[in-house]
C-alpha cells in the first residue's frame, strides 16, 4: 500500500522488461486491467487473443514463469516481478526463426482459422517445459483448457507429439 | 471491468482487518477466476470498492504431514496438490477431484482455499448485468428464482437453502413465520404447524377471516401460477386449534409474581394478555361493554367474524388464566391512575371508536357507522330505514352498507372519491359490488334536512385533482353540479380516531406523538394497538399486543435483549416445483349471503385440503448448490477447515444459507486445510459426473472413503456433491455396507438408501439415477469411465 502515487510493478514480457505505472491516467495500468487487455492494448502484442474473456476458452494462454495461466482472468497489477511468455516470445531470439512447437504445427496443419492456436501453442509449450516428453494422453490432458471450434484438435495433437519426439 | 481499488495484503491479519474496515464492499482474490467472472459478469447488487490480494501472502503456501494430520496451506495452488507426491500416495481422492477442477491453466492460479470460498454457480444468479440486467433472485434478496422453472441441472435434489428475509412473513405485520408453519402442516403436523403460529398470534382463527391478506400479494409463488391460499390454511388450522384449545392454551407453567391490567380485549389487549400470561405474569382484562372482544365482536359483522369464534377465542384465553372483567369503564368506574398503582404494570388498549365528523349541515340527523354495527352485533335487527346513504369509502363504511343490505336494507355508498382510492380492503368493496350495492362515486354531502319523516341529503360531485399529503388525489368539487336525493336513513362512516379522553393529561401529548405500534406513555402506562395507530387491522392490532408485550416484559425486568420471536426458522427447506392449483377457497353464492348477516361469506376448508394447500408453498430457499469439488472430497475425508477464526469440519464449513456459501464472517479467512491421513489400504474414489470434462462444473459428485477388509467394509465415508446446496453425506448408504460384505446387490442397496428422500426439481429427477449409479460406483471401487 505504501507510496500509491508512484507504485510501479515490473514485467519481464518475452525478455524484455517493462515498468509499468499504476494508475488511471492514459498509458497507466488500472487495477482493473486484465493481463490479456495490457498485453494487447497497453505492449501491443496482439497474437495473444481473448476470445471468451470469461476463463473458459484457453485462447488467451500466457506462460507465467513457464506455466500456463489465463491472461484474461489475472490482473496485471499482480504480476509484478513476473516473467511473462507470449505467442511472440515463442521465437528464437537470436535467428527469430520460429519454434520447433510453431514449425510442428505448420508441417501437421494443426489450426484451421488460427484464433485459438496462440493460446495452443502456450499451452503445449508449458506441458513440454515440465515434461518435453509427453505420451498423447498428457497432451490431451494438458490441451484440456484450450477450445477450438474448428476441430483442429488431433492435428494438434499430432503436432505436439512430433515436437516432442524432435527432442527425443 | 469497473474500476476498484488494488491493495496486496502482506499478512493474513492485515487481510482480515481490511475485509472488516471495508464492511463487506472488499473482496479477496485468492485465485482470480471466480473474482473477475464476478466483477465483469457484475451481477452482484454491490460492486466492490477494493480487491484484496492475498495470493502472495507468505507462509501459506504447503503441504506437510504432521503426525499423521495432512496439513494443506489455503493458498496451495491445485496444480502443486495434483502434482505432490505426498497426496498422490496418501490422499489419492483429494488429487483426483483437485485435477477434476476446471482446466489446468485455472488450476495453475487457483488456490484451495479459494476453491473452498467459491460462490455458487447458478447461472440465473450469474446472470451478467450487460445483458438485459442482473437477475434480483431469491439469494439477493430478490423475489423471483428462474431455476425453479428454468434449467436446473446445476441445482438441488435435496431442498433448498433457507432465505434470510421470507416475502411472506416480512410482509405481515405480526412478522409470522409462514413458510416454518405450512411446512409443519404440509407434512401433516398440526401440532408443530400450530404452535409455530401461536407464537406469532393467538388469534389465528380471527385473522384467518379477516386479515386483508399482507402476505399473498407477495408470495413468490404468484410468479409462478398463484400464491399460497395463507389466509386459508391459517384459518382452518385456526379452528383446529380452538376446537382444542386446552391443549394449546394452557397456565403458565413458571409464575413472575407481577399483575398486569389491560384496558380493552380488542385484539391488542387479547394478544398482549395472551403473551404476557405465557409468561407467567398475572393478567386482568378490563372491558367497558358486556362481553370481551371488543371490536371482534362488537364492530365486524358476524357474516365476516362468526361472533361464536370470538366467543371461543374469550374462552381459550380465559382458559390460561387471565381474569376477565367485563361491564368496568375505565375512567368512569375506576381511574386509569388508580389502576397503576394497583398493578406492576397497565396496558391501554382500548382501540379506536371515536366517529370523526362531516362537518356539514345537519349532521347530526345522521347515525354513527359504528354504532349502527354495534346495535347489530348486540342482537338488533332493526333496519334505521329503507334506503340508507352510508357516507365513506373505508372499512366501517363496507360493513354498514352489507350489513344492510342483509337485514333488507337498501344501502348507497356515498364515497368523494374514486374505487381506486378506498381506503376499504379491495376484497371488501369487490364483494359489496357483487351483491349489487349501490356506490355513488365522487360525491361530497354537503346538507343533510329533514322534513315530513324524509331525508334530503344535498351532494356536489367532485374530480380529482393532484395528489395530496395523504398520497391520492384530492377530490375538487365541480362548481355547480350539486343535486338532492331523498333518503330514510344517513349513516356516517368516514373515519374513527381514538378517545384520550380517559387518559390523565400529562400522558394524552405522549398518545398522540407515537410513531411505534406499542408505546410507553410513562411510568408503568403502556398503549398500544388502534389506540396508538388510528383504525388499522386485527392482525396490526395483533402485532402492536405483542410489541407492547414484549415493551412491558422489558420494562419490568430491567434492560434485556429484545426477545427472539418464537419461531423455527427452517434451515434446509423443501421445494415444490410442480404447476398446482391453488385451493379453491368456497364462498357462499351471493344469492345465500345477502339472506341474513349470519351467513359467513368464506368458508373453511378440511385438514387434508390445507395440507395440499401448505405443500405448494416453495418455501423461498436457495437451490444453487455449491460447486466446490474439493468441498466434497474434504466431507468424505471428515477433514477440517482452520480459519482465522475457528476450526470447522468440511462439511459445516458450507452452511446451508442462501445468502452465503460458507460460514465464514464477513472478515474471516481460510488458513489451512487438516486432512486425517487416511488409513492405508482405505479405497478413495471421487466420481465426477459432468457434460464437458473438464470446464463444466459436476452435475453430480460422489467422494468416497471406503476400508473393505477380507471381503467385508469396516469403515466408509461417502459425500455427494452437486445434490444440495452444501455437501451432503450419504450416512444411509454408509450404514447399508459398513460390516457388511460388499458385493453389487449391497452396492445397489446402499445407492438406492443415500438417495431416499431426494426431491428432484420438475427437470431434474435425472440426477437422482446418476447419483445413484456412482454410489454405486463408488462403492464397487469401479471408476466413472
Amino acid at each position: 500500500m505504501k507510496g500509491i502515487k508512484s507504485r510501479k510493478i515490473r514485467l519481464v514480457v518475452n525478455g524484455h522488461i517493462h515498468e509499468l505505472e499504476v494508475g488511471g491516467r492514459p498509458g497507466q495500468i488500472k487495477p482493473s486491467h486484465t493481463l490479456a487487455h495490457t498485453l494487447r492494448e497497453t505492449l501491443g502484442l496482439t497474437g495473444t487473443k481473448v476470445s471468451c474473456d470469461h476463463g473458459a476458452c484457453g485462447c488467451c494462454t500466457v506462460l507465467m514463469d513457464n506455466q500456463a495461466v489465463l491472461s484474461c482472468m489475472t490482473l496485471t497489477v499482480e504480476c509484478d516481478g513476473k516473467k511473462i511468455t507470449t505467442i511472440e516470445g515463442l521465437k528464437d531470439p537470436k535467428t527469430e526463426g520460429l519454434d520447433p512447437l510453431q514449425q510442428a504445427f505448420i508441417d501437421h496443419t494443426a489450426f484451421q482459422c488460427g484464433f485459438c492456436t496462440p493460446g495452443i501453442l502456450m499451452s503445449a509449450k508449458a506441458l513440454l517445459y515440465e515434461n518435453p516428453l509427453p505420451t498423447e494422453e498428457d497432451v490431451k490432458e494438458a490441451l484440456s483448457g484450450n477450445f477450438c471450434r474448428c476441430i483442429s484438435h488431433y492435428q494438434v495433437v499430432r503436432a505436439v507429439m512430433s515436437a516432442s519426439e524432435e527432442v527425443r | 471491468m469497473r474500476s476498484f481499488k488494488h491493495i496486496n495484503a502482506r499478512t493474513v491479519g492485515e487481510a482480515s482487518a481490511l475485509l472488516k474496515k471495508y464492511k463487506g464492499k472488499a473482496m479477496l482474490n485468492a485465485g482470480g477466476t471466480e473474482l473477475l467472472s464476478t466483477l465483469k459478469g457484475e451481477y452482484l447488487l454491490n460492486y466492490p470498492e477494493a480487491v484484496i490480494n492475498i495470493k502472495t501472502l507468505p507462509g501459506l503456501d504447503y503441504i506437510k504431514e504432521e503426525r499423521g494430520m495432512l496439513k494443506i496451506g489455503a493458498l496451495t495452488k491445485l496444480s502443486d496438490i495434483a502434482r505432490s507426491s505426498l497426496l498422490r500416495e496418501s490422499c489419492r481422492a483429494l488429487v483426483d477431484a483437485t485435477c477434476s477442477v476446471a482446466t489446468p491453466q485455472i488450476r495453475n492460479a487457483a488456490t484451495i482455499g479459494g476453491n473452498l470460498c467459491q460462490d455458487v454457480r447458478c447461472w440465473y444468479y450469474r446472470y451478467p448485468d450487460h445483458i438485459g440486467g442482473r437477475i434480483l433472485c431469491l439469494r439477493k434478496g430478490g423475489k423471483i428464482c428462474n431455476a425453479l422453472t428454468g434449467d436446473h441441472r446445476y441445482h438441488s435434489i435435496f431442498g433448498a437453502a433457507s432465505v434470510a428475509v421470507y416475502p411472506c412473513s416480512s410482509n405481515c405485520p405480526a412478522h409470522t413465520d409462514i413458510p416454518s408453519f405450512l411446512n409443519r402442516m404440509s407434512n401433516g403436523n398440526l401440532m408443530e404447524a400450530a404452535r409455530v403460529l401461536l407464537d406469532f398470534n393467538p388469534m389465528p382463527a380471527i385473522t384467518g377471516r379477516v386479515c386483508p391478506i399482507f402476505c399473498e400479494p407477495e408470495c413468490y409463488r404468484s410468479e409462478f401460477d398463484e400464491p399460497v391460499a395463507i389466509r386459508c390454511v391459517e384459518r382452518s388450522l385456526g379452528d383446529r386449534i380452538l376446537e382444542r384449545m386446552n391443549e394449546f392454551f394452557t397456565p403458565p407453567k413458571a409464575k413472575s409474581g407481577r399483575n398486569i391490567a389491560i384496558i380493552g380485549s380488542g385484539p391488542a389487549g387479547l394478544t398482549a394478555a395472551y403473551t404476557l400470561r405465557r409468561s407467567g405474569n398475572r393478567i386482568t382484562v378490563f372491558e367497558k361493554c358486556r362481553e370481551a372482544g371488543g371490536m371482534l365482536l362488537y364492530s365486524i359483522p358476524p357474516y365476516r367474524l362468526p361472533k361464536d369464534v370470538v366467543g371461543k377465542q374469550v374462552q381459550a384465553l380465559k382458559g390460561m388464566g387471565i381474569k376477565f372483567k367485563v361491564g368496568v369503564n375505565v375512567g368512569k368506574d375506576i381511574t386509569i391512575v388508580e389502576l397503576m398503582s394497583r398493578f406492576d404494570a397497565v396496558f391501554l388498549a382500548t382501540g379506536a371508536w371515536k366517529e370523526r365528523p362531516l362537518g356539514i349541515k345537519g349532521e347530526k340527523i345522521g347515525l354513527s357507522g359504528l354504532e349502527f354495527l354495534n346495535r347489530v352485533n348486540s342482537g338488533s335487527r332493526d333496519l334505521p330505514g329503507k334506503r340508507v346513504a352510508v357516507i365513506g369509502g373505508g372499512n366501517v363504511a363496507m360493513d354498514v352498507a352489507r350489513t344492510l343490505l342483509r337485514l333488507g336494507g337498501e344501502p348507497v355508498v356515498i364515497y368523494r372519491r374514486t374505487q381506486a382510492e378506498m381506503p376499504a380492503f379491495r376484497d371488501e368493496v369487490e364483494k359489496a359490488k357483487e351483491e349489487g350495492i349501490e356506490f355513488e362515486f365522487l360525491t361530497l354531502p354537503t346538507e343533510v334536512s329533514e322534513a315530513y319523516g324524509k331525508i334530503t341529503l344535498k351532494c356536489v360531485r367532485m374530480r380529482l385533482g393532484s395528489p395530496d399529503a395523504s398520497g391520492r388525489p384530492k377530490p375538487i368539487p365541480i362548481k355547480g353540479s350539486d343535486f338532492t336525493s331523498p333518503f330514510d336513513a344517513i349513516i356516517k362512516a368516514v373515519g374513527e380516531e381514538p378517545d384520550t379522553s380517559l387518559l390523565p393529561a400529562t400522558f394524552r401529548k405522549k398518545a398522540q406523538k407515537a410513531s411505534a405500534s406499542a408505546h410507553w406513555l410513562g411510568k408503568n402506562l403502556f398503549a398500544g394497538g388502534d389506540f396508538v395507530s388510528g383504525p388499522s387491522t386485527v392482525v396490526q392490532a395483533v402485532a402492536s399486543g405483542r410489541e407492547a408485550a414484549d415493551l412491558i416484559e422489558r420494562s419490568l425486568k430491567g434492560r434485556q435483549p429484545p426477545a427472539q420471536a418464537g419461531g423455527i426458522e427452517p434451515t434446509v427447506t423443501s421445494a415444490s416445483l410442480e404447476t398446482t392449483p391453488r385451493v379453491r377457497i368456497p364462498e357462499s353464492p351471493v344469492s345465500e349471503r345477502i339472506k341474513g348477516i349470519e351467513v359467513e361469506d368464506t368458508l373453511g376448508l378440511g385438514l387434508s385440503e390445507i395440507e395440499t394447500e401448505a405443500s405448494r408453498c416453495f418455501n423461498c430457499g436457495c437451490i444453487a448448490v455449491s460447486s466446490s469439488d474439493i468441498g466434497i472430497v474434504l466431507t468424505a475425508l471428515d477433514a477440517k477447515i482452520v480459519t482465522t477464526k475457528r476450526t470447522v469440519d468440511a462439511q459445516s464449513f458450507f452452511t446451508a444459507s442462501a445468502t452465503r456459501s460458507t460460514l465464514l464472517d464477513p472478515d474471516e479467512v481460510v488458513k489451512e486445510i487438516q486432512i486425517p491421513k487416511p488409513r492405508n489400504g482405505a479405497q478413495q474414489k471421487y466420481l465426477k459426473y459432468s457434460l464437458r470434462t473438464p470446464i463444466d462444473f459436476a452435475i453430480v459428485s460422489v467422494a468416497s472413503v471406503i476400508t473393505v477388509e477380507k471381503g467385508v467394509c469396516v469403515d466408509a465415508r461417502i459425500a455427494l456433491g452437486a445434490v444440495a446446496p452444501g455437501p451432503v453425506r450419504a450416512k444411509a448408504a454408509e450404514e447399508a455396507i459398513i460390516g457388511r460384505p460388499v458385493d453389487e446387490h449391497r452396492a445397489a442397496e446402499a445407492a438406492e438408501q443415500a438417495m431416499a428422500g431426494a426431491q428432484p426439481l420438475s427437470m431434474n429427477a435425472y440426477k437422482v439415477e446418476i447419483a445413484k449409479a456412482l454410489v454405486k460406483r463408488a462403492i464397487m471401487g469401479s471408476s466413472i469411465n
